[in-house]
């Protein structure tokens, strides 16, 4: 066979190109998957990082939510709690000469241990009243947090109050241990 | 071409193999080696001789580089001067082929020939016709190739001594000149004439110069030679000669070149001059068209094939080798990271477990936070609010969200106390300010009063931002 020195010289570039081209048509998917592996090791570093923070503090958290817990009301599993709770409300109303018109109540949402009831009350009373029936929930604790509230004067009534005003309740369950224990 | 700057010489007598190896550059050529090797006693006594002694190849065929040059001696061939009535290279050859045909005792076919061109007029050319046996070139070849090494060029060794004597002796540019040359396989005489030859001529027939009959035939071949010349090219019977020998030449022999002679008769050394290997390399490197060359066209071409064949596998080795380096190069990258990407997905996850229950014990925390958090709470803002209040503002609405805003509608009988009012609230360290406050007039039971409202920021729960 005669080949020339130009023959043999795109023979060879044609084998490269071939060589190399073929490589590159099988191993290109390769390389986009080893671009996506790289950054999500980056991803990933940097969650680990964020994680060994998290970790790091993790004891305060669990110390204070310890803490925050032996201050909340324990209910047995089977107790209805919504009406247990509504009456409470009811009973510091009461005792405090302001009117709880309406009442009602979402349902209860869990984060962890932790339980919480939303109750919605419409009221009406005096400005002392009022004031007495928030300084007592403010006693209660962790127990109640008045979330809103709203005033406005009775129009036909001198001296008397209505609003409504939004209480979240937090409580434990019996049996349901926290997470860190 | 062939893909070389090196050209090799390689001379080889009775005694010796001699070669040389040069390099062109950009300023010429440079010797890079030149070596000889005794040829074994006795080697070309024994029964069917081989021309060459190619044992002596196989320890020096690896310094042998580039274009490689056989000088064949002119005892090997059959040469002729003739004058052509052409320059052109073509019409030439066809004249040379059927002058050669007449004059050679063998066939055509059975020959290899060449010419030189030696001097060139308007519409002359003095040409060297130069034949050699096929047989002779082809065994040479053989014997080369045997020990892998193949001769890309086949001169004649006197035109390689004429081309060192022309380089580095006085060659007369004027009148007759006989240049005598002998060494252990050259016996020859080059006749000149006004610095060009008319005749190269082979004694080796006669190169035994302790028998007196031969000496006296070595004086009638001399004579009968220059006396065909004079008529041929009428030039005058006064010559000088010059003898160029290896060794000192016998008194009987001097005695008769005197007689032919009676002018002048110098005699030199060849070692005065640099070696015919050197010569044979440098009318290689230096060649041009018109050189001799005995070596058959198909040698050529296997040899170009070869080299070609040689640079297409190294080249096609160099690519695959590349090819693989890239590929292992890029495996090994990729592996690398592959394991180092395992190696921090194992600690991700390592860490992923604990990390979400810290998250979760804080997400607890913090919904715990807000209860715990009383400064401000519903009682403390309207108690705030209440105190800031001055006795002719009264206010319509309270619209207390925790951890967002309070806002507040009123009104008073003059706009100084609300000014005052919104002024002190700005101010109170308790909220983190006031915004869309607007004051607006209006009538109330048949009466102008000053009406307002106003969103009175509080400060957002540290338990809302995140980590």
């Amino acid at each position: 066979m005669k080949m020339s020195r130009r023959e043999m010289m795109i023979g060879v570039a044609t084998l490269f190109t071939l060589l190399f081209g073929v490589t590159y048509w099988l191993g290109g998917s390769k390389i986009a998957e080893h671009r996506e592996m790289r950054e999500q090791k980056d991803r990933l570093t940097r969650q680990i990082e964020l994680d060994k923070r998290i970790l790091q503090e993790k004891e305060g958290w669990t110390e204070r939510l310890a803490e925050l817990q032996e201050q909340l009301p324990v209910y047995d599993r089977k107790v209805y709690v919504t009406g247990e709770i509504q009456k409470q409300i009811k009973r510091i109303a009461d005792k405090n000469k302001l009117d709880f018109t309406k009442s009602r109540s979402d349902a209860e949402k869990r984060a962890g241990s932790l339980y919480e009831l939303s109750v919605a009350c419409d009221w009406e009373g005096e400005l002392d009243a009022l004031v007495h029936f928030l300084y007592e929930i403010n006693e209660k604790g962790l127990r109640f947090d008045v979330r809103e509230l709203s005033v406005r004067p009775d129009a036909k009534r001198a001296g008397i109050l209505r609003g409504d005003m939004t209480i979240a309740c937090a409580y434990r369950r019996a049996g349901e241990e926290s997470p860190e224990n | 071409m062939l893909l070389t700057t090196h050209t090799t010489g390689i001379h080889f007598t009775d005694k010796m193999v001699e070669w040389t190896v040069l390099r062109k550059n950009r300023t010429g050529t440079e010797k890079m080696r030149e070596e000889t090797c005794p040829i074994p006693d006795g080697f070309f006594e024994q029964e069917n001789a081989p021309l060459f002694p190619a044992e002596v190849l196989g320890h020096i065929h690896k310094q042998l580089r580039g274009i490689i040059t056989l000088s064949l001696p002119s005892s090997c061939l059959l040469m002729r001067v003739l004058e052509l009535p052409s320059t052109d290279p073509g019409e030439l050859e066809g004249m040379i082929a059927l002058q050669i045909d007449q004059i050679s005792p063998f066939p055509v076919d059975q020959l290899t020939t060449s010419y030189e061109v030696l001097s060139k007029g308007e519409n002359h050319s003095r040409v060297l016709a130069v034949a050699a046996p096929r047989k002779t070139v082809d065994q040479l070849g053989e014997l080369f190739k045997e020990q892998g090494v193949y001769i890309r060029s086949l001169d004649a060794e006197i035109l390689a001594w004429w081309s060192l004597l022309v380089a580095h002796a006085d060659i007369l540019c004027d009148g007759r000149m006989v240049l005598i040359l002998e060494e252990h396989t050259e016996f020859s005489m080059i006749v000149v004439d006004d610095g060009v030859p008319v005749c190269f001529r082979s004694l080796e027939l006669f190169h035994d110069f302790s028998d007196e009959s031969v000496l006296a035939e070595i004086d009638e071949e001399i004579r009968y030679t220059l006396l065909s010349l004079e008529t041929e090219y009428d030039h005058g019977s006064s010559c000088r000669m010059e003898v160029w020998s290896e060794s000192e030449l016998p008194d009987g022999l001097t005695d008769i070149l005197n007689k032919i002679s009676p002018d002048a008769v110098t005699l030199h050394r060849l070692n005065n001059i640099p070696s015919l290997a050197e010569g044979l390399a440098m009318r290689s490197a230096m060649r041009s068209r018109h050189h001799v060359e005995l070596v058959p066209r198909e040698w050529v071409e296997l040899q170009r094939r070869r080299q070609i064949l040689k640079f297409s596998m190294i080249a096609s080795v160099a690519v695959l080798t590349l090819w693989l380096a890239v590929i292992s190069i890029t495996g090994t990258v990729f592996t690398f990271h592959k394991t180092a990407f395992n190696r921090v997905k194992k600690e991700a996850a390592l860490y992923e477990e604990p990390a979400r229950e810290a998250k979760e014990a804080r997400a607890e925390m913090l919904s715990l936070e807000k209860y715990a958090t009383r400064t401000h709470s519903a009682l403390e803002s309207l108690l705030e609010i209440t105190e800031a209040l001055p006795g002719s503002v009264e206010i319509n609405s309270f619209d207390y969200s925790k951890g967002k805003a309070i806002r507040l509608r009123g009104s008073a009988p003059v706009k100084d106390p609300i000014l005052d009012f919104l002024s002190r609230l700005g101010s109170s360290s308790l909220f983190d300010g006031i915004k869309d406050d607007k004051t607006a007039l209006q009538l109330r039971e048949g009466q102008r009063r000053e009406g307002f409202s106003v969103t009175v920021l509080l400060p957002k729960s540290a338990t809302e931002e995140q980590p």
